[in-house]
């Protein structure tokens, strides 16, 4: 007896110690505060500001508190969402980029709260279409983005060289390059080569569609690229290589172009890099140079640049609490004091009443800026190549063996064209 | 004979309800996990929809190709790699804590400092910020390059780090720093080997070297590959070093994918779940290999003195 007893005691106690953490969570949910989960990714900048308007809306509503889950970089919060939807715990706002039509399913139809929890007319028609797939809005985009070279205009001016023009062809971009190549102290390069970007998908895409050779087309599951167009993308920048107006292959590679911590430009060695609209107050906030925009060479020719949306607020649909998420992400998306503090950060606002309050950062006017003169440089976006993480990984390597002198552009541009297929049919 | 067996079952019935705490976690957080990783490695999983049968298809894509894929060459890349890493990183690391061991063996004054001292490598080496300044170290315009350009005056000096020749002997060199846990159990074993071997020897006119490989080297063997099993299965697994200084890539030219690090990348980067718990087995079936090859010949080589 005195044995079956203490079976019943171990057993009450493996119990309460299996499910105490239970316990104490559903306390929490009596007190009557409500606990929104945001997951997003990015830097030191955009955590700051973020936490700024969760800290306005706290105190315009005591019940509810906004817990912040944040990432370094998009790779790590996709790894970390996925597997926290594997096992059915997901975030409530799960901010996502290019990369939505993967997550369609997991996602909440925001639609039936227009004119509820949120106010969808005051959001540009075209930032919903983007939004939409087969029918449900499954999000709403933080604000337009545009690709864009960014120059370190403080270290141009102490060389002495004159700035560059905002728009250039491809023959003037070069000739500008070799000015500064002739200005600059060994060690310091007039442009990082953009093919080690870690997203080097984007120049390269630009690229094919200065070309008119887009990357891929949805509608018949094609690529327009030949292998003799990857081909000449390798020798542009072979040739640029050559004549030191981007690092050699080495030294480009020790920049791992994640954010601002990793970014040449900012480490003061290049003059010239790549850089999304939306990134600029963040890299800004790392250094004491000014810096500034310029387009991508020849987008004036063939309207080559384009506008994504930058990036999703979208809402998982096991979300406990539905409405007071999507009362957030509308003070997010259409709030002024909120929009004054978020400012491009996430991309230059789609909401009317957002853009109307103007921004804290003096970068931003620098992006609208920028957007003015490149807006009409742009064109309808190409469509995304499937797996897109993996065909990133793989550009990055067929470029890097070009680089670094594996094998001839030729050889690249054919493992470019049969990497593209290869995605297209996977 | 009827109330003993009463008892005998009684008691050990007891002991499993002791045991349920942990059996519980080893059901549930060990053994169903490799069973489900198993039946994994022959679908198709991406996380978010269910897995598919395609039974062989992951382990014939990683050695000759299947149907739809050719051979995986990044695959066979990230084992050379880490094979090279291995059995480069492995042996050095242990010749340099045995020699450090033995410096360590000295009656000196402090030794317990400089014990300690030695040890704190192996502490911080794997963490996330030793791998950050080890990018700093051995980049293009890092420490290394500023000592050997400015007292050696060498000029045109590689980005160690990102070079791809280069990039994987930084690692190894990251590898052989942390001697720390090695050096300790040489250390303790070399306390073991009784003064009177070296008494008799010195007596015998037998030098410093001979005694070494006389004496110290055969008496030592079971802790050399004991320190030579653990380091080689913990050098397999090496992901962290890797993965950050290489900024996630494995790059420059995949010239630091390890293994563990590519099979990371297939399963949260490429969302290949099924890949990925393919590649796991296949590591474990290489590590149990290797340790079999090491534990048959150790019979040569291990002499466990006159114990028997």
């Amino acid at each position: 007896m005195k044995k079956t007893m203490m079976v019943l005691a171990l057993v009450a106690l493996s119990t309460v110690v299996l499910f105490g953490a239970g316990v104490k969570e559903a306390k929490e949910a009596d007190s009557g505060v409500t606990t929104i989960r945001w997951a997003y990714w990015g830097s030191g900048q955009r955590v700051q500001i973020s936490q700024q308007a969760i800290d306005i809306y706290q105190s315009r509503h005591p019940n509810i508190r906004v817990n912040p889950e944040v990432s370094g970089g998009a790779g790590d919060h996709f790894v970390k969402v996925d597997t926290q939807l594997a096992g059915f715990n997901g975030p409530d706002i799960i901010q996502v980029g290019g990369n939505i039509p993967d997550y369609a399913d997991v996602l909440h139809d925001l639609f039936p709260h227009d004119g509820k929890e949120i106010n969808l007319s005051v959001i540009d028609p075209s930032a919903i279409e983007a939004g939409t797939i087969d029918g449900r809005l499954v999000g709403i985009s933080t604000g337009v983005n545009m690709p864009a070279l960014v120059y370190n205009k403080s270290l141009v001016e102490r060389i002495g060289a004159p700035l560059p023009k905002t728009t250039m062809s491809y023959a003037e971009f070069k000739e500008y390059l070799k000015v500064l190549k002739s200005k600059l102290p060994a060690g310091i390069y007039p442009m990082q080569d953009i093919g080690v970007l870690s997203s080097n998908s984007t120049p390269f895409g630009y690229w094919s569609r200065y070309n008119g050779t887009p990357l891929y087309d949805a509608a018949t599951r094609s690529t327009a690229v030949r292998p003799a167009d990857g081909q000449r993308y390798l020798e542009l920048f072979a040739d640029y290589r050559r004549e030191g107006l981007v690092p050699p292959a080495d030294i480009a590679a020790g920049y791992a172009e994640n954010n601002a911590d990793s970014s040449m430009v900012i480490a003061g060695k290049a003059v010239i890099g790549f850089l999304w609209t939306n990134q600029l107050s963040g890299y800004q906030a790392a250094t004491t140079d000014e810096l500034a925009f310029i387009e991508l060479p020849g987008a004036a020719e063939k309207n080559a640049l384009w506008q994504p949306p930058s990036q999703f607020y979208a809402v998982n649909k096991d979300s406990k609490n539905l409405a007071e998420t999507v009362k957030f992400i509308n003070f997010l998306v259409n709030d002024p004091e909120a929009a004054y503090v978020l400012g491009s950060d996430r991309g230059t606002p789609a909401s009317a009443t957002a853009r109307a309050a103007g921004s804290a950062s003096p970068a931003d006017q620098k992006v609208i800026d920028y957007m003015n003169v490149a807006g009409p440089h742009s064109s309808a976006e190409t469509d995304h190549v499937p797996n897109d993480t993996e065909f990133n990984s793989t550009l990055y390597l067929i470029y890097q063996r070009s680089a670094f002198g594996q094998i001839t552009p030729a050889q690249g541009g054919q493992q470019i064209y049969e990497l593209l297929l290869r995605m297209i049919d996977k | 004979m009827n109330r003993l067996n009463k008892r005998a079952v009684r008691d050990t019935l007891g002991s499993y309800v002791f045991l349920v705490p942990w059996l519980i976690g080893f059901f549930l957080l060990t053994l169903y996990p490799m069973c489900y990783s198993l039946y994994l490695s022959f679908t198709r999983f991406n996380i978010r929809t269910p897995p598919q049968w395609i039974g062989m298809a992951n382990y014939l894509v990683m050695f000759k190709g299947s149907a739809a894929l050719p051979r995986d060459e990044r695959f066979l890349n990230s084992i050379w790699v880490t094979f090279r890493f291995v059995f480069i990183s492995v042996p050095v690391k242990l010749v340099f804590a045995l020699t450090v061991a033995m410096l360590m063996n000295k009656k000196l004054r402090l030794i317990g400092l400089y014990r300690a001292l030695y040890y704190i490598p192996t502490l911080l080496g794997g963490s996330v910020a030793i791998a950050v300044l080890w990018r700093r170290l051995f980049a293009s315009d890092g420490l290394l390059n500023m000592i050997l350009s400015s007292l050696f005056g060498f000029t045109n000096l590689p980005a160690w780090i990102s070079n791809p020749s280069y990039a994987l002997y930084t690692l190894i060199i990251l590898a052989v720093w942390q001697f720390g846990s090695p050096m300790i159990i040489f250390l303790a074993g070399l306390q073991q080997i009784p003064r009177e071997y070296y008494e008799a020897s010195s007596v015998d006119g037998a030098g410093p070297i001979r005694q070494f490989f006389a004496i110290t080297l055969p008496s030592l063997s079971p802790i050399i590959f004991f320190n030579f099993v653990m380091q080689m299965i913990s050098a397999f697994q090496s992901f962290t070093q890797a993965f950050i200084v290489s900024g996630g890539s494995g790059g420059p030219l995949d010239s630091t994918m390890f293994y563990s690090l590519y099979l990371y990348i297939k399963g949260f980067g490429f969302s290949e779940m099924g890949y990925a718990a393919a590649m796991a087995w296949v590591l474990l079936i290489v590590i149990a290999i290797l340790t079999a090859i090491s534990f048959k010949s150790s019979g040569t080589l291990v002499s466990y003195g006159s114990g028997e």
